[in-house]
């Protein structure tokens, strides 16, 4: 990963300032309604406040007003963004007294809530989506933030993701080896402490306290690329372990068995 | 007249699949242009629309048919429509995959033809790539779209095969500004370089990242974009087309 200077001090802003819910439209789509709280992070009263809206190719840009003076647009509607995948945000705080707008401070890849999702989900480390995937039951989508999505042709699907025995020991472990790969081998990212923010980061630190695993090993060797293959297992290992993946499965066995 | 358009189906996109396998292990045939209409191998699509495509002389051409063709479907119906881009594949393969000078096809991956919509793959297939990023920017893609059907620029795939910059109009228009050689309408010559060495294509996607940390970006035109720029890219800044055609 190519690592990029910071090199005027632009602030980041935690993701705690900014709440982002989506809201059913007539017509099948989304808008949006944001909270924002900037009050106690000192950027100046004039400073232009942007949410900005995006999904592979589409993207939206809608402008609140000031710091100082916040006027919500009036229409929220996110008529170019296409609904799948879902539509992610970004929030920013821009000095427009110069030609080329500079950035004071961003919250970047914001996951929103979905329409009656619980506000204690805001900051989940996988989010879910339901959508319609054909005969598909799930997909993991990895663009900027990983994001399973659940096909919402079958019943019931929400609640075997959410404490499914099966689901849990068939589907997670081969969601977290998908994700560890795309951090620590298609990113080639290691460091747990790298950003607070970066999904990779906070994916890092949640497996490396998984009992007796440790930090991805370093090395842009292919023994080291080796290495890192071998870690994924562990952790894999460590998670199935720790959510006693296979008892649990054999349970649900038997109970299908009757 | 023309063709009514569908959807391949499991069954058809197993069959296409197997005929882009064969072609890559040498066994030559004609493309299954059968299953095109076969009940078993396709599905109906929302909405009957016929389709008479002409030879696109490029990417650009193909991508505002496309943009045409389809708008009667809804963003949701074409967007992860695997069956759709396949069947299209499959009936316009002789453009997708021509002969040329070679007798056997070369298809390359199945992303080409079949889409994959992972991030990394997805403006891969040769129509949902131009496509998608003639739905967004128009015209104002040409120097990403240029070029022939069957295959992807530099420039295109450095751009596109990022979502922060192919979402950004602004990036778009500054990088015709820079590498469009307008009388011609293809990139001038040296701006898709292998190396990043300055002022090329590669350089100008890192140089992006990076003012992108500290500059609002997105809020830029690309005039705007251009200016911003060091000095590096001051050559093409300057130069209005390839430096052999403006000697000429």
């Amino acid at each position: 990963m190519i690592r990029r200077l910071n090199y005027t001090g632009r602030k980041k802003i935690p993701r705690s300032a900014i709440t982002i819910r989506l809201l059913p439209t007539d017509d099948g789509g989304y808008a949006f309604a944001a909270e924002i709280d900037l009050s106690a992070l000192g950027f100046p009263n004039d400073a232009r406040v942007f949410i900005e809206a995006y999904n592979t190719a589409s993207y939206m840009r809608f402008s609140f007003g000031t710091i100082a003076t916040r006027r919500d647009p009036k229409d929220l509607r996110l008529v170019d963004i296409t609904p799948r995948p879902l539509p992610k945000f970004r929030l920013k705080v821009v000095d427009q007294t110069t030609r080329h707008g500079l950035l004071l401070g961003v919250a970047d890849k914001l996951v929103p809530l979905r329409p009656h999702e619980d506000i204690a989900n805001k900051q989940s480390l996988l989010p879910v989506d339901f959508c319609d995937l054909g005969e598909q039951i799930w997909r993991l989508e990895l663009s900027d933030w990983p994001l399973l999505e659940l096909n919402n042709r079958i019943d019931a699907i929400g609640e075997a993701a959410r404490s499914g025995d099966s689901f849990l020991a068939l589907v997670y472990p081969e969601v977290l080896r998908r994700i560890l790969n795309e951090i620590v081998v298609v990113l080639d990212e290691i460091d747990p402490e790298f950003d607070d923010s970066e999904w990779t980061s906070l994916w890092l630190r949640y497996v490396c306290s998984l009992p007796g695993v440790n930090e991805p090993p370093s090395g842009i060797t292919e023994e080291a690329k080796a290495r890192r293959s071998e870690w994924i297992d562990d952790a894999v290992q460590a998670f199935c372990r720790s959510r006693q993946a296979r008892r649990r499965f054999e349970t649900a066995l038997s109970k299908d068995a009757g | 007249m023309g063709t009514l358009l569908r959807a391949l189906n499991t069954t058809g996109i197993e069959r296409f699949q197997g005929y882009l396998t064969d072609l890559r292990d040498g066994t030559p045939g004609d493309p299954p242009w059968e299953l095109l209409e076969e009940m078993g191998c396709t599905a109906e699509l929302p909405v009957d629309m016929m389709i008479e495509p002409p030879n696109f002389p490029n990417r650009l051409a193909l991508g505002e048919y496309l943009c045409d063709v389809l708008a009667p479907l809804r963003p949701e119906e074409t967007d992860r429509n695997t069956g759709l881009w396949a069947w299209l594949s499959l009936f316009l393969f002789d453009q997708v995959c021509p002969t040329g000078k070679h007798p056997i096809r070369r298809p390359g991956s199945d992303y080409r033809h079949i889409p994959d919509f992972g991030y990394r793959t997805r403006h891969r297939h040769l129509l949902y790539g131009p496509y998608q990023v003639y739905r967004r920017h128009g015209h104002s893609s040409i120097l990403l779209l240029s070029g022939p059907v069957h295959s992807e620029s530099r420039i295109y795939h450095d751009i596109a095969g990022r979502q922060d910059l192919i979402a950004n109009r602004g990036v778009v228009e500054a990088t015709a500004m820079l590498y469009l050689d307008r009388a011609r309408g293809v990139p001038k010559q040296g701006a898709q370089a292998e190396t990043a060495s300055p002022g090329t294509i590669r350089r100008f996607v890192r140089v992006l990242q990076q003012l992108d940390v500290n500059y609002d970006i997105y809020g830029m035109s690309g005039k705007d974009i251009v200016t911003l720029l060091p000095s590096e890219f001051d050559a093409w800044r300057k130069q209005k087309r390839t430096r052999r055609a403006s000697r000429s």
